[in-house]
């Protein structure tokens, strides 16, 4: 790589970074203001793309294109501000993280929308009239349209940075991302600052979008792209920072580029192909950002939020009826096999619900009492069942073994990630242990000799007498009852105590000589740890193990199951996870658009029952009187 | 009543609830990732609708009318095994066909021979399918990827260029292009150079970039297997950087219209392409079809369209000659089974279960502001295919 | 020998001195207030002898032994108990679940994972319940209870792990003035029947005045006085630094009891 493309490919840079930029920036000012993690940016940002490029070709010309640019934005800020009035406004009260909930539903209603109104056919915009050629720069042509973009970026960012300093809107913002309940001291209206930040960040969302569409084809699967760089962009910079959004998205984006433009490289003993790193390049920056600047580049500590939300209620041993349930749901599981002969898809569909329940439980383990909200608890899922798999694979182990060793693989790998999460908190450490994940899954995807690549391992199947569908659903009946009594003992045990103690206030904690990293740490590892058993119990089932079981969707399901059932409850993650597993097997069968269908119920829970589904019916029990 | 008894009530209660329904169909299972590859997969669910209305106007086969269970399989291996599970288990499906991406019709592969159900994989390319990973219960329509390259390396080799690029997306399909492709070339032109790779990831191009390395690399020739939402990104970008300007490229795929259409007067002419000119191809077979897709659907049909409809066709054909449903008899009859296509006759290869449908090769051109392929010729997939020998050795023992 | 000792304590954040060579003493069984306008180090002071800040310089010894620097849990562990200026509890807990995590640690359990808590310490626990007079509320959510209330039941936690030493951040802040003598008065009889030193820090004179031992005055990070309660009234550098507060002890001498 010569000297002159190295800086060509810096100058491509730039205008990759402006993009990044678009995306992120909202999602920060957003995540700033209201601590709502809105999942739904990432499909704002696509909507743009699509309303852009019906301007560009139902109106067509210089007016169509660049003025349906500016009225995309303004179209999107408009979506945004309804969604934070009709949808997210309803659910303030609830317990944090569960408006991420609701923001996920949209994402699948948004998808499906834009399937149906725009097709399925990926629709690439006209070339930018008036800036439709390319520029001679240090030998090589640059396009006019990508020098526009690697100027507006920093353009944006020098008016949002002005009018965040100059205006009263700009300095209510400024002092809401510091200290939210100092805003609502001062007697501003908090809801019409809520919903105009979220308006202006979709605004910004629709417009990076809009100006994307004379580079890249309007696409479904914009969305998750979009989120994911949007989340690694924000954190790098520090949350609620705009001038570190630009500066992670010039660094990412360079980090990148220059991997592309590294190539091959043959060292003699190893040739290493560099454009294969830009899979991973994000996370590792990330990683290493978060490792070393707890809170992003240029982010700053966040005063603690106190939740809004009405506070846990003390665990307490399952009383009389609700042992007299489980045994009941047990007896009932147990008289499965039963069926063998004449629902024989039941048992399949039992495994793969159990398989959920082990998976939310030991996300809930972490995230409810341990309060640490991992969104990439796949990676322990995913190790322990490529540990299984790779072991039968490479050493033709028995299956015994094989899923002995699932979680240990797993525990491991969280003793190892969870040593650097449990050092940060609130979102820093979600999108940690996200980077995490994605590291793993890249390593298992990359390193195709040994884990397959990416299309993982195949024929691992159970021996006999587990293949019948009857024995292994008892088999991982019975591991799911282990796992799940196992958390719940060491929830009532002194240890589970801690790690409550540790998050209602880590200060008290350490004054009574209690070590929170340490105690949430070891939670972290056996969390990962039992989530293994699902992994190990996963690969036989399946009788193969690709890298999508490792994937953010894997990990966001287990939040989404976590969060139906109720994060504050200790049933809930059962009942959570139960019910998506079913949820999603029976909605996919039922329609074209099963995606909406699944996202629309998903809303009608969020707003029926903003504590979970066990939480509501908790509360209801407590409040008619019904025991303590 | 005691608990057992209990569970023997409901027992007998959930039989007899779901006692079959009157045996006058043949299910056939499909799954496939409808949601995440829309574009191809919209117009194959269409073809599989308009053979299947052909097939039961006609009194359906064996005197049984088809019928069609669809299934989207969450593009995931995991979720697809278990929807695969469900066909069989709880649909009563005769076999399962379908998937699209590599990983995805390799795992249901394997749930085939493990649980000896015939599955008939539409259209993921991966040599793997049929070769490495083949199985007893498995067949494959779709020319594979080695195919294709294959029927690209005329064009490659008569390019005499000694400095090649490639660019591929980094996942088993695009890897194994460029594995097969480096092999076919190097074995037909010693001295041939590599000079970059580019490996972006799948959806994720960064096509600036991309397109400005492989320039840098000054490359004689280009090989490319990108498609979909990357090809476009990467074909404006290059354009525009004037990446393609005096440099052959030869490229899967992109005469496809799924991929080729969003183009429109970006197309980039000249490249040598596998694809599917549709409304170039005058043979009676495939003017009786496009007019019947047309008049169903108001629509043209895309490559997937043929895909969707030569699957139900394979199937028909494959149950009539077998006289049966049952799993082996359909193994057996698939061997060596032939049939008419929209692309002319073809058959299921007996040695390793591959079809030959070909494909059409062609250069890119713009005609009316929209791409489409010219001086294309149709390359039939046995011609392009290694001997019965050969393969033999490529499977596992116990597939044969 | 003293309890707790602090040696040219010194702490300064950016160019600002908190803390400037402070020296003071605790002797057993001592009810020592430090008192000082805002800005004078108090809390820098104490945060550092409880482990929350490290100090830049100087010694904190605690029966001889320094622990400048340590970690709060490891101060706590040789026998420092403490208390908030906010109090609160571990909100998803009860009452008695509060204190049995407080004897929990202190008995070197955290770790464990299989005894159910319930069963652990209840008896102790109800017991120091009892002397804060508590005990009522042993089995309802903490997070119900009146400030006040949590109050005692963070003195009931501190005296979990048998301290040598209290050290008690304004424990009467945010309470009214008839809870606050009934709150000092409590503190007062338990360390007395345990024989424990309190250092604390009090805004309000008259509970200083009355129940306090010794007091040492802390301005701009100096400690510029050191006596009992009428040394410290009629001190000329403690009106001068009182001066501009408002706050002149004429007046608070006449609330005195």
């Amino acid at each position: 790589m010569t000297f002159s493309a190295f800086l060509f490919q810096a100058l491509n840079g730039l205008s990759t970074a402006s993009g990044l930029f678009f995306i992120a920036v909202g999602l920060s000012l957003i995540f700033g203001v209201t601590r709502i993690i809105n999942i739904a940016h990432g499909s704002l940002y696509m909507l743009g793309t699509y309303i852009a490029y019906s301007f560009a070709t139902k109106i067509g010309g210089v007016f169509g294109f660049w003025g349906g640019i500016v009225a995309t934005a303004l179209i999107v800020g408009v979506i945004g501000a309804l969604i934070e009035i009709l949808l997210l406004r309803r659910i303030y009260r609830a317990p944090e993280l569960f408006q991420l909930l609701a923001t996920f539903a949209l994402v699948l209603v948004f998808n499906d929308m834009a399937l149906w109104i725009w097709g399925p056919e990926d629709l690439l915009g006209p070339r930018a009239p008036g800036l439709r050629g390319s520029i001679e720069v240090l030998g090589r042509r640059l396009p006019e349209y990508d020098l526009f973009l690697a100027l507006i970026g920093p353009a944006v960012l020098l008016i949002l940075h002005f009018a965040l300093a100059k205006t009263r809107f700009g300095r209510l913002i400024r002092a809401a991302t510091q200290d939210r309940e100092m805003v609502g001291a001062l007697g501003v209206n908090q809801a019409i600052l809520f919903t105009s930040v979220f308006a202006l960040g979709a605004a910004l969302a629709g417009l990076g979008g809009a100006l994307q569409v004379a580079r890249e084809p309007a696409n479904l699967a914009t969305d998750l792209v979009a989120i994911g760089d949007a989340f690694v962009v924000v954190v790098v910079g520090g949350m609620g920072s705009i001038s570190g959004a630009y500066l992670a998205a010039v660094i990412i984006a360079e980090v990148k580029a220059l991997c592309i433009g590294i190539g091959v490289v043959d060292f003699g003993f190893i040739t290493v192909n560099f454009s294969k790193f830009t899979l991973v390049a994000e996370f590792l920056v990330m990683a290493a950002v978060l490792i070393a600047r707890p809170y992003g580049l240029l982010g700053k500590p966040q005063g603690a939020v106190r939740s809004i939300a009405e506070p846990e209620e003390p665990i307490r041993p399952a009383t009389p009826m609700l042992k007299m349930l489980a045994v009941i749901v047990l007896a009932g599981l147990m008289g499965l096999p039963l069926l063998a002969q004449t629902q024989p898809y039941l048992l399949i569909l039992g495994i793969d619900v159990l398989i959920a329940v082990i998976f939310a439980t030991s996300l809930h383990f972490i995230m409810g009492p341990g309060g640490m909200h991992s969104f990439g608890h796949a990676a322990y899922f995913g190790l322990g069942a490529y540990g299984a798999a790779l072991l039968v694979k490479w050493l033709a182990v028995p299956m015994g073994i094989a899923i002995a060793a699932a979680p240990l693989v797993a525990l491991a790998g969280a003793l190892l990630f969870g040593w650097f999460a449990v050092r940060l908190s609130g979102v820093y450490l979600a999108m940690l242990t996200l980077a995490f994940a994605q590291i793993v899954w890249a390593a298992v995807f990359q390193w195709e000799g040994f884990t397959g690549g990416s299309n993982g391992v195949i024929g691992v199947w159970p021996p006999p007498p587990f293949d019948k569908a009857w024995v292994y659903f008892v088999l991982t009946l019975l591991l799911t009852v282990i796992a799940v009594l196992l958390l719940r003992r060491f929830l009532f045990a002194p240890f589970g105590y801690a790690m409550r103690a540790g998050r209602d206030s880590p200060l008290r904690a350490e004054a009574i000589g209690i070590d929170v990293k340490r105690v949430h740490w070891l939670a972290f590892a056996i969390a990962g740890g039992i989530c293994g058993i699902g992994g190990g119990l996963f690969a036989f089932a399946k009788g193969s193990i690709s890298p999508e079981t490792i994937s953010v969707g894997r990990s966001i399901d287990g939040l989404v199951m976590v969060l139906l059932g109720g994060i504050q409850t200790l049933t809930g993650p059962i009942v959570g996870g139960s019910l998506y597993a079913i949820l999603q097997d029976t909605v996919m069968r039922q329609t074209e658009y099963w995606r909406a269908l699944l996202g629309i119920i998903i809303l009608v829970l969020v707003l029926a029952f903003p504590q979970g589904i066990v939480g509501a019916f908790a509360a209801l029990w407590r409040k008619r009187g019904g025991g303590p | 009543m005691s608990t057992r008894h209990l569970y023997l009530a409901l027992a007998v209660a959930v039989g007899l609830a779901s006692q079959a329904s009157a045996q006058d169909t043949i299910k056939i299972g499909e799954l496939n990732s409808y949601k995440t590859q829309s574009a191809f997969l919209d117009p194959y669910k269409k073809g599989m609708e308009l053979a299947l209305d052909e097939i039961n106007s006609k009194g359906g086969v064996l005197g049984k009318k088809l019928e069609l269970v669809v299934r989207d399989d969450g593009t995931n291996p995991g979720e697809a095994v278990r929807v695969a599970e469900e066909l069989v288990t709880r649909e009563g499906v005769v076999m399962i066909a379908g998937t699209f991406l590599s990983h995805i019709g390799l795992a249901v592969t394997n749930f085939a021979a493990q649980k000896k159900v015939f599955f008939l994989a539409a259209e993921p390319l991966t040599d793997k399918i049929t070769w490495q990973n083949g199985n007893r219960y498995t067949y494959r329509l779709r020319a594979t990827t080695y195919m294709q390259t294959a029927m690209l390396m005329p064009a490659a080799i008569a390019a005499k260029k000694k400095r090649w690029a490639l660019v591929y997306p980094n996942f088993e399909y695009g890897q194994s292009a460029a594995e097969n492709f480096k092999t076919l070339l190097k074995k037909a032109q010693p001295d041939v150079e590599f000079v970059t790779e580019q490996a972006p990831p799948l959806g994720k191009i960064d096509a600036g970039a991309v397109a400005q390395a492989i320039d840098d690399a000054k490359p004689d020739a280009i090989f490319n297997v990108l498609f979909g939402g990357d090809l476009a990104k990467f074909v404006r970008e290059g354009n525009t950087r004037g990446v393609f300007k005096d440099r052959p490229v030869v490229s899967l795929l992109s005469g496809e219209p799924e991929y080729l259409d969003p183009l429109k007067d970006e197309t980039p002419v000249g490249w040598v392409v596998t694809g599917y000119p549709w409304d170039k191809i005058k043979t009676p077979a495939h003017t009786a079809f496009v007019d019947a897709y047309q008049k169903k659907f108001s629509d043209y049909p895309r490559l997937g369209s043929v895909v969707g409809y030569v699957t139900i066709k394979s199937i028909a054909a494959g149950i009539a000659k077998a006289k049966s449903t049952e799993t082996e008899k359909l193994v057996e009859a698939f061997a060596g089974l032939q049939l008419d296509s929209p692309f002319g006759p073809f058959s299921y290869r007996a040695s390793d279960h591959q079809a030959t449908m070909g494909a059409y090769v062609g250069k890119l051109a713009l005609e009316g502001g929209k791409g489409t392929m010219v001086d294309f010729k149709y390359v039939d997939g046995k011609d392009v295919l290694p001997s019965d020998a050969d393969v033999k050795k490529l499977r596992p023992a116990e597939a044969n | 020998m003293s309890v707790l000792e602090l040696r040219k304590l010194s702490k300064a954040f950016g160019g600002v001195r908190a803390v400037n060579e402070v020296d003071f003493a605790i002797q057993p069984g001592e009810f020592l207030a430090m008192i000082g306008p805002n800005g004078a180090g108090k809390s820098t002071c104490f945060n550092m002898i409880n482990g929350q800040l490290p100090p830049d310089s100087g010694e904190i010894l605690l029966d001889g032994q320094n622990i400048a620097g340590l970690a709060p849990r490891a101060i706590w562990r040789r026998g420092v108990g403490r208390t908030f200026q906010v109090a609160a509890t571990f909100s998803s807990m009860t009452v008695i679940e509060n204190v049995q995590m407080a004897l929990l640690s202190h008995s070197g359990q955290t770790y464990k994972l299989w005894r159910p808590v319930a069963a652990m310490h209840r008896a102790r626990a109800l017991d120091l319940l009892g002397q804060v007079g508590m005990q009522d509320a042993a089995d309802r959510p903490s997070r119900e209870l009146a400030y006040g209330d949590v109050k005692r039941i963070e003195l009931a936690i501190a005296l979990a792990n048998e301290p040598k030493l209290l050290l008690m951040d304004e424990p009467t802040a945010g309470m009214g003035a008839r809870e606050r003598n009934g709150l000092i008065e409590l503190v007062k009889r338990l360390v007395v029947e345990r024989g424990i030193s309190v250092l604390f820090t009090e805004h309000s004179m008259d509970v200083v005045f009355a129940y306090a031992d010794r007091i040492i005055v802390l301005a701009r990070g100096r400690v510029i006085a050191d006596g009992n309660a009428g040394d410290i009234r009629d001190n000329a550098k403690v009106q001068e630094v009182y001066f501009g507060t408002g706050k002149t002890f004429a007046e608070q001498h006449g609330v005195t009891p």
